[in-house]
């Protein structure tokens, strides 16, 4: 028999290697097809920061988002919509803003919202430094006129407030929460966790994930998702590996280069969001540096093949605008009759030689992140032809935008950064093209203009749109004629779900997309 | 016995005791087995093509072929192109000359500093030793690939940062390697026969001493070379290494690693071309390490 001739003992063990083998192939296809039931899991970084009004990153807002709500928000038209707010009124001098809020909110707690708890954010956002203040500015007040009603008081017109109300960090918190988002022990960890948005926080592991659960009580009808789970994988090529395995549901931010592994794959739907992110190649201004007379900074520019960088760097999914921070996304304000330099190397090799500086001898510093060491090669065979020869020095992002260490980002003459989406041109164009942004690091090329410096004031207090649209067009003039930056393509967003996630719009700034809409699917 | 005899016998005796051997015995014990063969043809290979490759590459390395982004290997593009539409083929060929430059010029420092550190502290002996040798050994406890990637974040990569730093590194391995070898020729009686006629240190470590180290300087340097290419390329890897666009064999695994399901060939070429020079150096170091045993010149 054979199994005399096997013996009893062997007969054991092929039995129990081949249970265990099936037992471990049953919970990998578990794993990788059962998805829990209305449940949408994104994979992304692990939050740092998680204090709603400080928190930064994608990740973070991504979770923030979840558990809290927005008085207004950006809307995918890059307008601002309602949320806990059901509408406003600006004063004829444009220096009050005053809200209504909805009378049908409660926090997860159980307590009713009002104005006490809007009255509170802001002023934490005020306290603690929040970058929200970048757009709000700090000289606001704010006071409750009612139980439902709220007023915030400028000091000056400030034609971005309403962005600066939906910026990721203006979440609204329970008045008196003293330290949001903070574990505590006990049986229940996660009271401080606290907010009026459609989802619960119901677990917490710092290394490994979050689960949150849909909030039954929640104000606004139609969220169909009974959970998310937050998959915490730093590594965006694992990312994608999870959402092909079936394991994720929705990862973001994905570098070019994966996006292409999950093209025309069945089951699997790429995303794809113009943004106003850009990198930025850019020249000092400043009295003996590279770009301080402004002919060489015209060379630059017609040293550049744009088009050639976005088609080689992004296969043309990126979209070329002018050579200044209005991205074409910001479409009302954006100028499309702007007439860029386009290449032509002689013409740069003339102007060099009419300033003196033919040929330039440089180094082109870039951090080590996204396809800008690439660029950088790219960029020293195009300016070779025009006159223009560089060195390359890549340098590891934390070193690069460490402004302690020497060549980092703000004290090369030559370099190339990268800039994040924001809601509104003004915000870019107030960083790091006006003086004071020389204070805050963000003017890295120094660029001091009288004229742009008036047209941004003017821009930040004009709320009529046409009006600033006209501003507008005029400081593209600017950085036409003498602008020291170099904006090869505005890149788009990318990012992935799994088949059956319906109604998914990513956002600009990713982590404040809108989850109360979407479904699943199957 | 006058002085002039007294000279001859120390000399005669300094003849018998030093370590002899010849290039030809090395070339034959090199070309007499398999494997130090294949080893001495792929690090020739691989020299020739630094020293003739640019003339025989289809492109430069840094050259874009627009509209040849990802092309697999062809009759066109041998080794495919890369993300950018660079030929793969041309960029690993121009890149052996700086994964072997490098190597060797880091090759050349370690052995000449440690050669000499080894030999004045294993001769000299006494407290120039111990601290010394301590201090080597302190700089051995940390471990190769942090301390690069440290002193090369702080300064900066570039080209004389990487062989500031594998210099380093390896200095104090060739350093103690002699000074073992050195502690056994002190007592040698050529060595007491040249101090007798007075000779001076720097005579007697360079001229007595040297000869009697050079096979194990020899092995440990062919074994540096191999380890020096694998730091170097790692470097690379890490973006530590020689700036782009130039043709370092590191940076091109790096930069083909996020594509590799779309275009494997950008990695398979720059990975290979790294391991089998690695084997190779490490294969012709194995082979003069037999040829010295045999002929009794290391234990």
């Amino acid at each position: 028999m054979g199994i005399s001739r096997l013996g009893r003992s062997n007969v054991a063990r092929f039995t129990f290697a081949l249970v265990a083998l099936l037992l471990v192939f049953a919970v990998g296809v578990a794993s990788a097809q059962d998805a829990p039931a209305g449940v949408l899991r994104i994979g992304m970084g692990a939050p740092v920061v998680l204090d709603p009004s400080l928190h930064t990153n994608d990740p973070e807002t991504v979770l923030n988002r979840a558990i809290y709500d927005y008085l207004v928000e950006v809307l995918p038209d890059s307008t601002i919509g309602p949320n806990l707010a059901t509408d406003w009124t600006i004063s004829e001098d444009g220096l009050t803003y005053t809200f209504n809020l909805r009378d049908d909110v409660t926090f997860h707690d159980g307590s009713q919202f009002t104005a006490a708890d809007v009255v509170f954010t802001f002023d934490r956002i005020r306290e603690v430094g929040s970058p929200a203040l970048n757009i709000l500015g700090d000289g606001y007040t704010v006071a409750a006129d009612s139980d439902f009603t709220v007023s915030f008081t400028l000091p000056e017109v400030n034609a971005d407030f309403l962005y600066g109300l939906s910026a990721p960090q203006a979440l609204v918190l329970k008045d008196g929460t003293t330290e949001p988002n903070v574990i505590v022990e006990g049986d229940n960890p996660y009271v401080n966790f606290n907010g009026t948005g459609p989802f619960i926080l119901a677990s917490y592991d710092p290394g490994a994930g979050a689960t949150l659960v849909a909030n039954d009580a929640y104000w606004m009808d139609g969220v169909q998702l009974s959970g998310v789970q937050l998959v915490f994988i730093d590594d965006t090529v694992a990312q994608v590996d999870a959402l092909l395995s079936g394991q994720l549901d929705f990862i973001f931010k994905l570098p070019f280069a994966q996006v292409d592994r999950l093209t025309d794959v069945e089951g699997i739907n790429v995303l794809q969001r113009s943004t106003s992110q850009h990198p930025v190649i850019r020249l000092r201004t400043d009295a003996g540096h590279l770009g301080e007379d402004v002919r060489v900074r015209q060379a630059f520019k017609y040293a550049t093949d744009r088009e050639a960088l976005n088609d080689i760097l992004l296969q043309g999914r990126g979209t070329v605008g002018n050579n200044d921070p209005i991205a074409p996304v910001f479409s009302y304000f954006f100028d499309d009759s702007i007439e860029n330099q386009t290449y032509d190397p002689a013409m740069a090799c003339d102007l060099l030689t009419e300033a003196g500086m033919n040929p330039i001898e440089a180094t082109l510093y870039v951090p080590d992140a996204f396809e800008y060491a690439d660029m950088a090669a790219l960029l020293q065979q195009q300016w070779q032809a025009g006159c223009i020869n560089v060195n390359i020095e890549v340098r590891t992002e934390g070193y690069y935008y460490d402004v302690s260490n020497p060549d980092n980002y703000f004290d090369v003459d030559l370099g190339i950064t990268g800039w994040g989406a924001r809601p509104s041109p003004q915000i870019l164009l107030r960083q790091a093209y006006t003086e004071s942004g020389i204070d805050t690091y963000f003017n890295e090329s120094r660029f001091v203009d009288a004229d742009l410096e008036a047209l941004v004031a003017e821009a930040s207090q004009t709320t009529d749109q046409d009006a600033r649209r006209a501003i507008y067009t005029q400081v593209s003039q600017i950085f036409l004629e003498r602008g020291p930056i170099i904006i090869p393509y505005f890149a788009p967003l990318f990012g992935a779900t799994s088949g059956r996630v319906q109604g998914l719009e990513m956002a600009p700034f990713v982590g404040q997309s809108d989850l109360r809409s979407v479904s699943l699917s199957g | 016995m006058t002085t002039l005899q007294k000279d001859a016998a120390t000399a005669r005796l300094a003849e018998t005791d030093r370590g002899q051997f010849s290039l030809r015995t090395i070339v034959r014990g090199l070309t007499g087995r398999p494997l130090p063969l294949l080893g001495t043809f792929i690090v020739v290979f691989f020299i020739l093509l630094a020293v003739i490759g640019p003339q025989i590459a289809p492109y430069r390395f840094d050259e874009i072929i627009r509209g040849a982004t990802r092309q697999p290997p062809s009759t066109t593009y041998w080794f495919g192109t890369d993300h950018l539409g660079r030929d793969i083929f041309s960029r690993v060929v121009w890149g052996a000359r700086e994964i072997i430059t490098i190597p060797l010029i880091t090759t050349i420092l370690c052995v000449t500093i440690g050669a000499t550190i080894g030999m004045f502290i294993g001769y000299v002996g006494g407290w120039a030793d111990e601290i010394i040798a301590r201090l080597l050994d302190s700089l051995l406890a940390i471990p190769a690939l942090v301390l690069a990637m440290v002193m090369l974040g702080t300064i900066g990569p570039s080209v004389a940062g990487i062989i500031i730093v594998i210099v380093l590194l390896y200095t104090p391995i060739v350093a103690r390697v002699v000074r073992s070898a050195t502690l056994n020729l002190r007592a040698s009686g050529y060595i007491e026969a040249a101090k007798l006629r007075g000779e001076s240190t720097a005579y007697i470590l360079f001229r007595e001493i040297l000869p009697g180290v050079l096979p194990a300087l020899a092995v440990e340097a062919a074994l540096r070379f191999s380890y020096a290419i694998f730091l170097t390329a790692s470097l690379g890897f890490l973006g530590l290494g020689v700036q782009p666009p130039s043709p370092d064999w590191g940076r091109m695994v790096n930069e083909a690693r996020s594509t590799f399901s779309l275009a494997p060939w950008a990695l398979w070429f720059p990975a290979g071309a790294i391991g089998i020079l690695i084997i190779g150096v490490n294969l012709l170091s194995d082979g003069l390490r037999r040829v010295f045993r045999r002929e009794g010149q290391l234990v």
